[in-house]
Order: C-alpha cells, then structure tokens, then sequence
C-alpha cells in the first residue's frame, strides 16, 4: 500500500513538471514578473520642492513628501492574450538607506485601466483583474512618496530610490 | 528540450525566477554640496545710487508731496543648501543697516545738517505674503538695524535639487517724503543690506 501511494505521488510531480514545461499552459495559476522595459523612462526622477516658502518655525514634521508626477509603463503581454489574469504591483522590501518599511509608504493615482492604491516596501498590491486581450498594457501613475525621515540613513549624496515592478498572474 | 532541462525550466517557474526585465527605477536624489547664501541688491558689480532730487518746484517748498527716487532696487536673497532628505529648519534673516541719517555732503550750504533716514520710504513690488520672505512697503527708521524680511530657507519638506529654489526677490521703490524744509545741498547716506541663514 505504502509503495503504491509513494508511486502514485511521483507520477503526480511528473505531471506537473510536464505541465509547468509547456508554460503559461492554459490549465496552471503563473506567476511572471512583466517586462516594462518598453517603459518610455527607464530612470524616475523626483520632482523639484515647489512648495510655498513659509515663515521659520519651531514645529517640522518628519514626514516628507515627495512627488513624481507622472511615471509612465508599458508592460508587454503578449504572452498572455486570452488568458484570465491578475496584475499586481509590487514594491520590493529591501530598498537601500531605508531602516524599515514603515518608513516609506508608496501611493499612486492610475490612469483608468489599474487601480488606484498604495502600500508599503514588500507589499504586493493588486491592481487589475481580468482577460488580457492585448500584447501591451500601457498605465501612468501618478506617483507620491511620503517619507518619514526618521528611518532613513543615506550617507551624503545616496539617493534613495528602488525599483518597483509588476507581475503577472495567469488564472486557471 | 530535453526531460532534464524542461525540469529545470519548470522549477524555475515555481519558483518565481522568470528572467528579470528591466524596470522604472523611481529616486530621490541628494548631493554633498554646501550650504550658502547669496544676496544681491541692485546692480551685481556696484553700489547702486538713488537720487531725490528736490529742485525746481521742490526745493524749499517741504511740499509734503514725496518725490520718486531715480530708479527702483531689486533686492534677491538665494539660499543654497544641498539636496537631501533631512527635516530642518533655516532661518533667512534679510536685514537693513540704517544710519541716523543723511549727511550733508556740501558743506558751505548745507554744514552739519543731517537729515533723518525716516523721511526715506518704499513701496515693494510683489510683497504678496511676509510669512513667504517678501518685503513689505516701508520706512527706515534711522540708527537700527532693521529686519525687512525673514523665510525659512528649508521648511519642513525636502529639497531635492541643489541651488536656490527658494529664493525671494523684491523691487523697491524709494521715494523721499520733502515734508521739512533743509539747507540747500547735497545729503547722502548708505543702507547696508546683510542676508543670514543659520
């Protein structure tokens, strides 16, 4: 009994390296990061401090905000065209010169196709559900740091930055 | 593709290791560059001059009409400090250096008259907000020292690029109030302008 269950099991991985090999197989949940190196900018810029010029006071927040406008992506899909799917964003957790997630909390206005949403480093945040019907997925995000300044240790002239990205789940 | 490489192609899958594409990398930069501070008041290269001229239908009358001063003054304090993500405070402090008065400089008309530096005032352009650094429309008042204008040159939010984004710049016009009959001559006095950030 014991030897028939343990060949039952092997026959069941087999099946399923078989299956994984074909990928994206139309019968298996994926998970792929996307290519947006179709991106129109590889490198984000922060926009300059235009904030009003104010009196001196004693009282500073240690929040900061920081603006990027508008970050463009093109994420190729022509891979899964047809195919049902859940696109999410991910913001990675070890971003340089930062002591802890709790000091960086990402937020984004979408364009019409994604989500709207925020989230912190280390976060998978879901954005969109849905058939892909086209080779590419383009959506700008308006793009808001708030920074608390009291968790981050950048040696002068570090610039603190990270690369965010979005993976693709294909549903079964 | 042979059963091994497959294996291997479907391992990789499993366990997320798609090949990496190339991704927008978002930044904030900062820089090393020193803090500072510029202060400019009229021309770049001299000691600009205004002139009242109180002649003609002026002079004795004490009128009490003021008279214009023979050109404005642009006033611009620029500070630098580096792109960085630190919270502060820098305090600009933008102060005029007053004497007593004018003095007479004609002497065999004029002697030891002095003139109060209180008859001198301005109107200044764009004084929309004190609290954002302007200088407001004003009188010296001789013998001080006196504060024309003070802003934050950080604030409580961050810079991001060097230089001096947050400066303030102010045109004044000078004008002489003629409402005291002095000796004939001429008068003059220097106003030193001195810019701070802490």
């Amino acid at each position: 009994m014991t030897t028939t269950l343990h060949a039952a099991r092997t026959t069941t991985a087999a099946a399923l390296l078989a299956g994984m090999a074909a990928a994206p197989g139309p019968a298996m949940a994926l998970v792929e990061r996307l290519d947006d190196s179709a991106s129109p900018s590889a490198q984000v810029r922060a926009q300059e401090d235009n904030t009003p010029i104010t009196a001196p006071g004693p009282a500073t927040s240690p929040i900061v905000r920081i603006d990027f406008g508008r970050v463009h992506y093109r994420l190729a899909t022509a891979r899964y065209v047809g195919r049902q799917a859940r696109i999410y964003y991910v913001l990675p957790m070890g971003i340089p010169g930062l002591r802890s997630p709790a000091g960086l909390q990402v937020s984004w206005r979408t364009n019409g196709l994604f989500s709207s949403g925020s989230g912190r480093p280390g976060d998978r945040v879901p954005v969109w559900t849905g058939q892909v019907r086209d080779a590419w997925m383009t959506e700008a995000l308006d793009l808001t740091w708030q920074v608390d300044s009291r968790e981050v240790r950048l040696s002068r002239g570090m610039p603190l930055g990270f690369e965010a990205y979005f993976e693709i789940e294909t549903l079964p | 593709m042979s059963e091994l490489l497959r294996a291997a192609v479907a391992v990789a899958l499993l366990a997320g290791m798609a090949p990496r594409a190339d991704a927008v990398f978002t930044y904030a930069p900062t820089s090393s560059a020193a803090y500072g501070i510029t202060l400019q008041v009229g021309s770049a290269v001299a000691i600009d001059e205004v002139v009242f001229n109180a002649t003609g239908t002026n002079a004795g009358l004490a009128t009490g009409t003021a008279i214009a001063g023979s050109q404005p003054i642009t006033i611009r304090v620029s500070p630098a400090r580096p792109a960085r993500l630190l919270v502060e405070n820098r305090p600009v402090t933008l102060t005029a250096t007053v004497p007593v008065g004018l003095t007479c400089t004609t002497a065999p008309t004029c002697s030891a008259t002095v003139i109060p530096f209180n008859q001198i005032s301005w109107v200044s352009t764009n004084a929309t907000n004190p609290a954002e650094g302007d200088i407001q429309s004003g009188t010296f008042v001789g013998g001080s020292t006196q504060t024309l204008a003070s802003f934050d040159g950080a604030t409580a939010t961050v810079l991001l690029v060097n230089g001096d984004t947050r400066f303030m710049s102010n045109t004044l016009n000078f004008r002489y109030a003629n409402t005291t009959v002095y000796p004939a001559g001429s008068y003059s006095g220097t106003v030193r302008f001195t810019a701070t950030m802490l």
